[in-house]
């Protein structure tokens, strides 16, 4: 009898093309084509930042200077394959980048030789034209700056060779210094706190996802019942109600299930797609320490049981609040604040730190529910499994006291007959008309 | 006398609002009977068919179906019949032939029981190729005509068909009623029907009760009202009533 429910609550809801292209095939296509256009994007602006700099960008120097250092300046510049104009007069700069067309103005004070020379630093004031707010422009201003920035260099190398016949790269890194975080009695490297950082960050958006969906479809699924007029008939069938909640809920977390599916898949080409462009590529080094790694697979078979209970109670809430709607409408809207309840206090419950925080606070947000599959992931990572089984057993309560509401809706006739504040007065028919 | 297959004592239904659907409601139905309840909207019709159906349950009052209880054995009672409501929908993303299997799929034991009331359905239907249509792209008799197969398919106990005819054409509202007769006599099946249609209920019915503001007024085999009431049809029968009860 299950099987069969299941079976038809899937056919139903995946032959529903608002339901098949919305929460199935638009999270997939979105992210792909979003991740291309950037991605596409990006490369573009990289492009054309390489481009114009092989070109050689078009700079004035003003050399108010005339000294040695203002010289190696221009002849730097030069060989960095710009096209240097040289002006010996301080010169309105705004003109000389918008009518001269001049990509950045370098203007070299007077003393700027002399400064370094005696051991002060010299200064250099650098006027970067921004052609437009866009990826492209604000690039090839950091370009332009960064040969600047190589010229810095350059001369405080010379100084070091000069002064101390020491390696300028030995001078400015004099100490090689290896760091490592120790979390739960195990090492890390400081690289990987940044990993850390981000899953923190990422692996809660999994089960955001699967939970938003989840009460969504529950919610829709009941919606359709009322809607299409089919619950009466569903309800009078030899079956038990327990049974038809239970149908509702199981199609409903394999719905969930092949959303999310779509949506992680259409995300993580998302990420490809933006990341695999030229300028992120160093930048985005997967790093090998991941969270999955270090909890274990006790700590993931609590984090898995986490997300499943967490689901179920989403869907349990969706097909429960879904059920005092009239319509799908109707029973979408009185789902809609689950995401508020889902996504603040799983945010809120990443900034709790276990050891520092008093234990009161600690053990309060691991009650609260839908932070179970954050405080079960942190709790694996610090070795701590006292708050993730508080979030558990929290979790289980309150997913049990909602099946129980639900099945008591679905048992009692309230399901049909909907508000009772809402109901029509009994009409006054006129009296010997019939029709 | 036949066994009685509904019996309803004394039944009262208030809604939230403190709203009197049905008001002391006694009538019982016979084995193989056609039982027709009439009265204008707003009668109490419905909510006495959703009453024995399960799915509401009495403010006071008993209810039993072939002998059982419909609060207390309310799971036994499903066994027993089959509804067709008023405003009945189907699942509109599945064929009419996936949405008869589903459903026979309930009452059937075996595959080929099963696929005998399938068929019996399609029968019924008499939506030849289009059975294999999506629901979605019926049209409102379709539809009818399908629910009602489903209803009558699985042969059950009781019955009960809300409105059978509901937003039908005559057309297909004569095709409708043959089959409800046709059916109930060839298998024996005991029909607890409602309408307000009185010459629907003329046609089909052994016996009708008719009901107004939750009230059974008076129950008999319909020319004996018109005999009792001298009256032509059964909408004068009612205007009588209800002008005697004013």
């Amino acid at each position: 009898m299950l099987k069969r429910l299941v079976i038809k609550e899937i056919k139903d809801l995946l032959r529903d093309r608002k339901i098949l292209f919305g929460m199935i095939f638009m999270p997939l296509i979105i992210y792909i084509v979003m991740g291309a256009v950037f991605g596409a994007a990006t490369k573009y602006s990289v492009e054309q930042v390489k481009e114009t700099l092989s070109f050689g960008v078009k700079l004035a120097v003003i050399d108010l200077d005339k000294g040695p250092f203002s010289d190696m300046l221009l002849q730097y510049l030069r060989k960095s394959n710009a096209t240097v104009t040289k002006l010996d007069t301080l010169t309105d700069i705004s003109r000389l980048i918008e009518a001269d067309k001049y990509m950045a103005v370098i203007v070299v004070p007077q003393g700027f030789s002399k400064n370094i020379s005696s051991g002060v630093p010299g200064y250099l004031k650098v006027y970067v034209e921004l052609t437009d707010i866009s990826i492209t422009s604000t690039s090839l201003a950091n370009a332009i700056t960064g040969i600047i920035t190589s010229f810095k260099e350059y001369i405080s190398s010379l100084i070091i060779t000069k002064a101390t016949h020491l390696s300028p790269r030995f001078v400015a890194n004099p100490i090689n210094v290896v760091s490592h975080v120790v979390l739960a009695g195990k090492y890390y490297s400081m690289a990987s706190l940044s990993a850390f950082y981000g899953q923190l960050f990422m692996l809660p958006i999994v089960p955001m996802i699967v939970i938003g969906y989840a009460a969504s479809i529950a919610a829709t699924s009941i919606g359709v019942e009322k809607e299409e007029k089919t619950l009466e008939v569903l309800l009078t069938l030899p079956i038990s109600r327990k049974i038809i909640a239970l149908a509702k809920l199981s199609g409903t977390l394999i719905i969930a299930l092949m959303a999310s599916i779509s949506t992680m898949v259409g995300f993580y080409f998302y990420m490809r797609g933006i990341y695999s462009s030229e300028s992120f590529g160093e930048e985005f080094a997967v790093e090998s320490t991941s969270i999955l790694n270090i909890i274990g697979i006790s700590g993931l078979a609590l984090y898995a049981l986490s997300i499943f209970l967490t689901v179920m109670l989403a869907s349990t809430l969706g097909l429960y609040l879904g059920s005092f709607g009239e319509n799908v409408r109707s029973a979408q809207s009185m789902v809609g604040f689950i995401w508020m309840l889902v996504f603040l206090p799983l945010y809120a419950a990443m900034f709790i730190d276990f050891k520092l925080s008093p234990l009161v606070v600690s053990i309060g947000v691991s009650l609260i529910p839908f932070t179970a599959p954050l405080i079960t992931l942190k709790s694996a990572i610090i070795g701590n499994m006292l708050y993730g089984v508080i979030s558990i057993v929290s979790t289980t309560t309150i997913l049990a006291l909602a099946v129980y509401l639900m099945s008591k809706r679905f048992e009692g006739e309230k399901l049909l007959i909907g508000k009772p504040g809402r109901r029509k007065k009994q009409i006054r028919l006129p009296r010997y008309k019939f029709f | 006398m036949s066994n009685i297959v509904v019996f309803v004592e004394d039944l009262v239904k208030v809604y939230p609002g403190n709203i009197v659907a049905v008001d002391h409601l006694s009538f019982k139905v016979y084995e193989g009977e056609i039982y027709g309840l009439i009265g204008p909207n707003g009668a109490g019709k419905t909510t006495t068919l959703r009453i024995i159906a399960t799915l509401l349950k009495p403010t006071r009052g008993k209810v039993v179906v072939d002998g059982y209880d419909v609060v207390k054995d309310a799971d036994k009672v499903r066994k027993l019949i089959s509804y067709l409501p008023e405003e009945a929908g189907a699942y509109r993303n599945l064929t009419g032939l996936e949405y008869l299997e589903f459903m026979a799929g309930f009452y059937a034991r075996n595959k080929g029981e099963r696929e005998e009331m399938v068929e019996e359905a399609v029968r019924i239907s008499g939506l030849g190729d289009r059975i294999h249509d999506k629901i979605a792209t019926y049209s409102k008799g379709m539809k009818r005509r399908l629910l009602l197969a489903r209803t009558l398919m699985v042969k059950p106990r009781l019955a009960i068909l809300d409105e059978p005819t509901s937003g039908l054409d005559v057309v297909h509202a004569i095709h409708v009623r043959n089959i409800i007769r046709d059916y109930a006599r060839k298998h024996g099946i005991t029909i607890l029907l409602s309408s307000h249609n009185m010459l629907e209920v003329e046609y089909l019915c052994d016996r009708v009760g008719i009901l107004h503001k939750g009230k059974l007024y008076v129950e008999d085999h319909p020319r004996e009202l018109l005999r009792k009431y001298n009256a032509s049809n059964l909408e004068e029968v009612f205007s009588k009533l209800v002008s005697s009860h004013a």
